[in-house]
């Protein structure tokens, strides 16, 4: 969905993106971190056709960004990280406008009525957007981006300013997007928020690609490797610690006063097997999972120390 | 919703923000108060018709053509500073889409308050024989100049970044009052009889006067339109600039009498207000010297050096043209233009490479000085006759190469700077 090969972009004094090689498949979730002046919002813009690249080739959605422009705003949806909508329409009204602006076919009350309950704004929609609290506006900025239905969405930081209920709402209804099959960029600093539903992360430190992969790449990254976590509700714990001996994938295992913890080198198809020799051997399993370690983690291992 | 506002949303959203019913009920009040005065004060005079009229006529004027062009002034820089502008970016709405949408949907409410007078100038105008036949000529002009004064307000409001939406609006509030300079000869009785010779054919100046602004208009509103596309990212074309400064030398050679000679004075001005007005940032001049082949250097051509390059063809051009009417030693008049203009604008292009966060107002005070203390210190030490070597001034008691030579060492110098401040411009690595 998205490729880009030495993409660059100056400003007057600084490279705010520096020859970036970057590729996202389709239907992935991706976070994109980093810490301020990454160039997190500069990719984005550039991404989304909004900002022309200094050099350098980024393609989207199969078109080119600098040859075809106007074909990348219509496959993306861009919600800025800071957005304004027109105060005295109400939450209808604005994205009617969108709607004609969007040469989307008419009937336009039924799309607006869907996008409106997808994002659970519908019972304020005919209200001034002026009256609407911070997470409604980033709600209806959401329905904005959605409403020509992109199969790009790029999100810079959408949970910026919310408060926890609002950033509750909102990585619900990413979750739901995900789902729905869409690929999304979302930029965000609040990278727990990001763990549920993103497959992806793209880490970026002064412009530069820090590391690009999937979470549980990152995760390995952080960790040294896979590790994994065995929670038992008692039964022969001799059972337990010869099972895991037994599987060649299985080292640096460690008791603790539910169970144990140790690296595990194989893949997810290991991973069952071990599972079901455990519960085979007797064991009460009551969680079997990776503890390798979150995204945080993972960032704060791979970024630069200064910045970290 | 009718099909106006379906091709052109910006009318949809304006028709929602800007007419609402409290603001048209205030209107229609204030129209019928407002007629009422006027026509009951021009019932004193001895020709209560044409008092009415022009009552009407001027309201029309300040609402539609002042008023209309703040609103215009305003309807790029606004959604620039409220953040809404990259949304309309991103929607498939065209250059021509958004400029047009702007240039009608921004002053609707102006238009709706000069639609309120039109009956009282109406029943002015029948009152009045001297209105009568006038009126259409009247109105002609009055919608030239409206779309003269919309489409260069339009324009200031493009090129107006973040910081300054407040001065586009005081642009819109000058241009709009500037632009009735342009209605004045309609008003006057003298003149629109007359037909004048123009490029040898005789034209009623009641038909050029109106044929002329709107021209003007066009070209304001196409200029808005290009700047509107240059942030679609749509192609770049870099002739626009000099076809509208061709149009420029053709629209003065036009004229009767008009000598060739001064035909490069509006395209040089032009240029000037091009190099300070478009902001060539280090980024972009780096990438236009990089393009990698002849079709992107063309495109990325900044537009004052697009303009320099055609002042100085056309100054080498008309340079070449034998002298007429005793004008020898202003033949010389193209050239010295074209090079203090390279001076001017290679050096407002430097001042671009420099750390100041105003940069066009930095090179406009030293541009100002450049021309001011040479004239103040040479007039002081009574060397009036060397400001040639300043200024773009004709030194009658001297050479043409003498008074050439100046400029043309100056150009020289200030190309030179920029090629070695460009060269030291470049992006922290």
């Amino acid at each position: 969905m998205i490729f880009t090969r030495g993409l660059r972009r100056e400003y007057a004094s600084t490279t705010a993106v520096s020859d970036l090689d970057l590729a996202i498949e389709a239907g992935s979730v991706a976070a994109l971190v980093g810490p301020n002046g990454a160039g997190k919002t500069t990719l984005l813009k550039m991404i989304a056709a909004l900002l022309e690249p200094t050099s350098g080739l980024a393609m989207v959605a199969g078109h080119e960004v600098h040859e075809s422009p106007r074909e990348v705003h219509a496959a993306v949806g861009y919600l800025p990280d800071f957005f304004g909508l027109y105060e005295e329409l109400t939450a209808r009204q604005c994205l009617r406008y969108f709607h004609l602006a969007y040469r989307l076919p008419e009937p336009a009350d039924r799309r607006i009525e869907e996008v409106l309950d997808l994002v659970a704004l519908r019972d304020a929609a005919d209200r001034p957007i002026e009256s609407l609290s911070r997470g409604m506006r980033q709600r209806l900025g959401l329905a904005r981006t959605l409403l020509h239905d992109p199969r790009l969405l790029l999100l810079d930081e959408p949970a910026s300013g919310l408060d926890p209920g609002a950033r509750r709402e909102l990585q619900e209804l990413l979750r739901r997007l995900a789902v729905s099959g869409k690929t999304i960029v979302v930029s965000s600093h609040i990278l727990t928020e990001l763990e549920d539903y993103c497959s992806h992360v793209v880490m970026l430190d002064r412009g530069r690609l820090v590391f690009s992969g999937t979470v549980a790449e990152a995760r390995r990254r952080a960790g040294g490797g896979r590790r994994l976590r065995l929670r038992v509700a008692g039964g022969p714990r001799e059972a337990a610690l010869a099972a895991l001996t037994a599987d060649s994938a299985v080292s640096e295992a460690s008791a603790a006063a539910d169970g144990w913890a140790f690296r595990f080198s194989g893949d997810d198809e290991s991973a069952e097997r071990l599972l079901r020799s455990l519960v085979s051997a007797g064991v009460r399993v009551c969680s079997f999972a990776d503890d390798s370690g979150s995204i945080s983690d993972g960032y704060l291992k791979l970024m630069p120390k200064e910045d970290a | 919703m009718n099909a106006l506002a379906r091709r052109f949303p910006e009318i949809y959203r304006c028709l929602l923000t800007e007419c609402g019913r409290s603001r048209l009920t205030v209107g229609v009040v204030t129209s019928l108060a407002l007629g009422g005065a006027f026509w009951s004060a021009a019932s004193w005079d001895r020709d209560p018709g044409k008092m009415l009229f022009y009552y009407a006529f001027w309201v029309q004027v300040a609402t539609f053509i002042v008023y209309g062009s703040t609103r215009a002034s305003a309807a790029i820089a606004d959604e620039r500073e409220a953040k809404t502008w990259d949304l309309q970016r991103l929607t498939p709405l065209t250059s021509g889409d958004i400029a047009a949408g702007k240039l009608l949907g921004s002053p609707l409410y102006a238009a709706f308050l000069a639609a309120l007078f039109v009956p009282w100038a109406l029943a002015g105008a029948l009152r009045s024989p001297e209105i009568g036949a006038e009126l259409v000529f009247v109105y002609l002009q009055f919608a030239a100049t409206a779309f003269f004064a919309l489409s260069l307000s339009l324009l200031a409001s493009a090129y107006s970044d973040l910081s300054r939406g407040g001065s586009a609006t005081t642009a819109g509030a000058l241009i709009g009052l500037g632009s009735l300079y342009t209605l004045a000869p309609s008003l006057s009785k003298g003149p629109l009889d007359a037909g004048f010779s123009y490029f040898g054919v005789s034209v009623p100046y009641l038909l050029w006067l109106p044929l002329a602004t709107a021209g003007f208009g066009a070209w304001a509103f196409a200029a808005a339109k290009w700047r509107v596309g240059r942030d679609l990212l749509e192609p770049a074309r870099f002739w626009r600039f000099p076809a509208f400064l061709l149009y420029l030398i053709a629209f003065v050679l036009g004229f009767p009498k008009s000598s060739a000679y001064f035909a490069l004075l509006m395209p040089a001005a032009a240029t000037l207000m091009a190099a300070l007005a478009e902001p060539t940032k280090p980024e972009a001049w780096r990438r236009w010297l990089a393009a990698p082949d002849r079709r992107e250097l063309a495109a990325r051509t900044p537009s004052w050096v697009a303009g320099a390059a055609v002042c100085l063809a056309a100054a080498l051009v008309i340079t070449g043209i034998p002298s007429a009417q005793g004008l020898e030693a202003y033949r010389r008049l193209p050239l010295l233009l074209a090079l203090f203009l390279i001076r001017d604008a290679a050096f407002i292009q430097c001042c671009r490479f420099t750390k100041s966060r105003r940069p066009e107002i930095l090179a406009a005070v030293y541009l100002g000085l450049a021309y001011l203390v040479p004239s103040i210190l040479l007039s002081a030490a009574g060397g009036r006759r060397l400001l040639y070597a300043f200024v773009p001034l004709i030194g009658r008691d001297v050479a043409a190469w003498e008074n050439v030579l100046p400029g043309l060492l100056w150009a020289a110098a200030s190309v030179t700077a920029l090629a070695l401040v460009s060269r030291r411009v470049g992006p922290r690595a």
